[in-house]
């Protein structure tokens, strides 16, 4: 009998079974796309740390105004950055936006030109693609060192094109 | 070819389907969507435009403005009421306080009187913030966090407290 079963194991060849395998892999995928789903915003940089709040309001889609590289990264210049590009440089030693890149002493010159610019392409998508156009809808992804002094720098120079739905990126928990 | 087919047909097996490129292909995707994501819960604060002529201008109610400030100071907190400072005369209403060997803010003092202001005007969502240019992004947040969700409307005033 002991014979039989053996000579019959080493004549059919061993299969592994994948579809076990399968079903994890493809949970996992249907839960990093929900997640990507619920966040529009995504965070990669690591000089940004953002703050933990209660608040549980979720982020939509937005033109982001991203504030990086405050205190920890001394090496690191404190950048301003909208949607991915670099717009402004901030003075490392004091964080703060240079004077001289500030009109009225509060709107940065470089950023309310790009905000004007993405302003100017939201109002014309609006007539092309249905379910588009310019909201006025900003949020601020700023490092939990930023001081207030270049927040409200910031705030005022989106305020200044146009932008006057502000939000701040923050991590949410539980209160 | 067709022989093989027929062989295992006659031995009854049913043929499975090769997965084996489909599982590199989504094990991939998931590589990639992990490597993407931070995989931290991102929401947001809403807050309302600073105002560079002050606090506003009264409206015409027969009920008294609230006009609640906060102001962040280096040593702690100081609170403006229907126009009125709370503050103490040999320093902030709520000073810094003694934590792990560091001085923080007194945010469950603040929470609390604003609890009590809320008391008297529960129709009042606004709160104005002032402070000083120093202040840290994360005190400002935590400042927001202690007057919700009692006064969730946040403007922001660009005066500097000196």
């Amino acid at each position: 009998m002991m014979r039989r079963i053996r000579r019959r194991a080493q004549d059919k060849p061993y299969v592994v079974s994948l579809t076990s395998l399968m079903d994890i892999v493809t949970n996992i995928l249907v839960y990093t796309i929900k997640i990507f789903a619920v966040s529009p915003i995504v965070v990669q940089d690591p000089s940004v740390e953002l703050p933990k709040s209660s608040s549980q309001k979720d982020a939509e889609e937005s033109v982001v105004v991203m504030v990086t590289g405050m205190r920890r990264q001394v090496n690191e210049t404190p950048t301003i950055v909208v949607d991915g590009r670099e717009v402004e440089r901030l003075d490392p030693k004091t964080y703060r936006v240079p004077e001289s890149a500030k009109n009225n002493g509060y709107v940065i010159n470089k950023l309310k030109q790009e905000l004007l610019s993405i302003k100017a392409n939201q109002k014309e998508s609006a007539g092309l693609i249905k379910g588009s156009g310019f909201t006025g809808h900003v949020v601020i992804v700023a490092d939990r060192y930023t001081p207030y002094r270049v927040l409200v720098d910031v705030l005022v120079t989106c305020g200044d094109a146009g932008f006057g739905n502000f939000e701040f990126a923050v991590i949410k928990q539980e209160a | 070819m067709r022989g093989r087919f027929r062989d295992r047909e006659s031995l009854g097996e049913v043929p499975e389907p090769e997965i084996l490129p489909m599982m590199n292909i989504l094990f991939m995707l998931v590589m990639v969507l992990m490597g993407m994501s931070a995989f931290l819960p991102i929401g947001v604060i809403s807050i309302q435009a600073p105002q560079l002529s002050g606090a506003g201008a009264p409206v015409a109610d027969s009920r008294p403005e609230l006009n609640l400030t906060i102001m962040i100071l280096k040593t702690g907190f100081n609170l403006s009421v229907a126009g009125s400072m709370l503050k103490c005369e040999d320093g902030p209403l709520f000073p810094k306080i003694q934590k792990d060997s560091q001085l923080v803010y007194n945010f469950a003092a603040l929470r609390a009187k604003l609890t009590e202001i809320k008391a008297q005007y529960p129709q009042d969502k606004r709160i104005i913030l002032m402070a000083d240019p120093n202040t840290i992004y994360e005190d400002i947040t935590r400042v927001m966090d202690a007057a919700r969700p009692m006064f969730d409307e946040v403007a922001f005033v660009p005066g500097m407290i000196q």
